[in-house]
């Protein structure tokens, strides 16, 4: 028994809404670069099930996945050296303690 | 070995080794020779530029396994996302000189010019997501190496969050795309777009838009540029307020013509709608700012719903492409102009106030002067860039049948014109506060005359300028 395509999609549209969710529910910095970490593991899954069904025999598709993937570190490494910046200066890192600049 | 044709990428080469070398130097220098990696990235971006403007007269041609195009509008683009960066970089210098992040700023600039460059010639999806990347991280890291500021920290934050949120949303969008049609290269994805399902057509046009329209600052995903714009410091925001927008616009440009033909899915009307919405918001909201930096993040808001306008009209009409690039080409040069001298006056008093301005033309007449040059400019007064790039971008509305958004800019242009009036009326008109001082280095002076001489020529010469966009039209498709 196989699953098919759409099945696949739905699973990456429902951790992609969870991800939309938690960049703007959560308050604080670090779960919200969780909430982008979901988002990029949706694309992931999208490609890899896109790969799959449409074309098997292309592997360009598997390529464009691990690449997300090392977009998703770079995201981390840059997103968590930020986050370090922040809370050394304010020692918080709830985005609601961040709201000086208005207007 | 095939597909890899080294020869037609110098320019990303020299750019990439330069990174390459600035990492490590960054880290060493100490003392006076902390100028040091400024010097090199000036050197590296010359030498960048002028490998770029050989290619120019090349003929049109795929490289890399047809990932990597080689034609007249990536080239055109590159010279100036290149140029646009070389004159970022003399303000960028000069302000930091002294200071912390003196020999890291101009790494991150390389960086995220070699990020631009490289998505103006993007082909591939793959390629797409990380030059973009390459250019939004770099952005970040310029924004928040200002010196330890609370504003500066929260601009980063909220840059980062957004940035990373769209650019995610965007590539989710593109693997849509590569479902409907099986390929990642943008030409195959035009021939096979045609006959997929409409709905879904329109499902990643939409969430590939949202990438472009965080790069361009378009409305609905402008919320991060004021905020932003107002927290980084004054020559960082003129550098992020020009190239990402160039950049953003290349690869808006390409994806629309090649994966889009024949404007599938109806995306003129949506991007015509979209400048209407964007010029109209920004400038409202610039009616009511108090401060250069955030009214000139509201300006460059609706200078990128202008450029829009020939986006809109870029399948069906000749002369959209050689107009968005002259506009693109004068902004560069009015708004570095501006943020030239905001650098300048915040460097000292550490603030950017509208009233901090006044007295100006009596204690710097030279200065003041150029900066009224820079505003008039954007707000569209002939005989200066701005004016000619602005008649050129309504052309091509009326010719390509949108006289609605036609007559919606000009009356859009002529509200401007006040709030960019205001600045120039606190210049000359009202008396000083207090005393002005303004910060001195060599690199102002030349970024400033570099860049005015720019708004002058184009306005006054264009034709040879005229004669180098017009290789825009050739594009790989």
């Amino acid at each position: 028994m196989t699953l098919p395509l759409s099945a696949y999609l739905i699973v990456a549209a429902l951790l992609f809404g969870i991800g939309i969710y938690t960049v703007v529910a959560q308050r604080s910095a670090v779960m919200v670069l969780m909430g982008v970490e979901l988002l990029l593991n949706a694309i992931g899954l999208n490609l890899i099930a896109f790969w799959r069904y449409v074309r098997p025999d292309d592997y360009s598709g598997q390529i464009f996945t691990i690449l997300i993937v090392t977009v998703g570190a770079i995201e981390m490494a840059v997103g968590l050296a930020i986050m370090m910046l922040l809370y050394r200066n304010r020692q918080t890192q709830q985005v609601d303690d961040y709201q000086e600049l208005k207007g | 070995m095939k597909c890899l044709e080294l020869w037609a990428v110098g320019p990303e080469l020299a750019l990439g080794l330069m990174c390459l070398l600035l990492v490590p130097l960054a880290g060493f220098v100490r003392g006076k020779w902390r100028s040091l990696p400024s010097i090199v990235a000036g050197f590296g971006l010359t030498a960048a530029l002028i490998l770029t403007a050989r290619m120019l007269p090349w003929s049109g041609q795929e490289v890399f396994c047809g990932t990597y195009a080689v034609d007249g509008f990536g080239t055109v683009f590159k010279v100036l996302i290149i140029g646009s960066a070389l004159l970022a970089l003399l303000p960028i210098a000069a302000y930091f000189r002294g200071r912390d992040a003196e020999p890291h700023a101009p790494v991150a600039l390389t960086f995220a010019t070699l990020g631009g460059v490289g998505l103006a010639g993007s082909l591939d999806l793959g390629l797409i997501v990380l030059f973009l990347q390459m250019l939004s991280t770099a952005s970040y890291l310029l924004v928040g190496m200002t010196r330890g500021g609370k504003r500066a920290n929260e601009a980063t934050m909220k840059y980062f969050i957004y940035g990373a949120v769209a650019l995610a949303v965007m590539a989710y969008g593109l693997t849509f795309l590569y479902g409907l049609t099986g390929s990642l290269s943008l030409t195959e994805i035009g021939m096979a777009l045609s006959g997929a399902d409409p709905v879904w057509v329109w499902v990643a046009l939409s969430l590939v838009l949202v990438g472009y329209a965080f790069e361009i600052t378009a409305v609905p995903f402008q919320f991060w540029a004021p905020d932003v714009y107002a927290g980084a410091s004054a020559p960082v925001t003129g550098f992020i307020s020009v190239l990402p927008k160039i950049a953003g616009f290349a690869g808006l440009l390409r994806l629309m013509l090649v994966a889009f033909p024949d404007g599938l899915a109806g995306w003129p009307t949506l991007i015509a709608v979209l400048a209407a919405v964007t010029m109209a918001l920004g400038n409202l909201a610039a009616l009511r700012q108090t401060h250069l930096k955030r009214l000139l993040a509201y300006s460059s808001i609706a200078q990128a719903g202008y450029i829009l306008i020939a986006v809109a009209v870029s399948g069906t009409v000749d002369g959209a492409l050689p107009a968005t690039g002259y506009y693109l080409a004068a902004y560069t040069f009015m708004n570095l102009a501006a943020f030239t001298v905001v650098a300048q006056l915040e460097r000292v008093s550490g603030q950017d106030a509208l009233t901090g301005l006044r007295g100006l033309s009596k204690t710097a007449p030279g200065t003041a002067a150029l900066l009224t040059l820079a505003l008039l400019s954007l707000a569209g007064i002939p005989p200066l860039a701005g004016f000619l790039g602005k008649v050129l971008l309504l052309q091509v509305a009326l010719s390509g049948g949108l006289t609605w958004l036609a007559v919606f800019a000009a009356l859009n242009m002529v509200i401007g014109l006040y709030y960019y009036l205001r600045p120039v009326v606190e210049m000359y008109l009202r008396a000083p506060e207090g005393e002005i001082r303004l910060h001195v280095q060599p690199g102002y002076p030349w970024a400033l005359g570099l860049t005015t001489l720019g708004t002058l020529l184009l306005g006054l010469w264009p034709a040879p300028v005229l004669a180098l966009l017009a290789n825009l039209t050739r594009l790989l498709r």
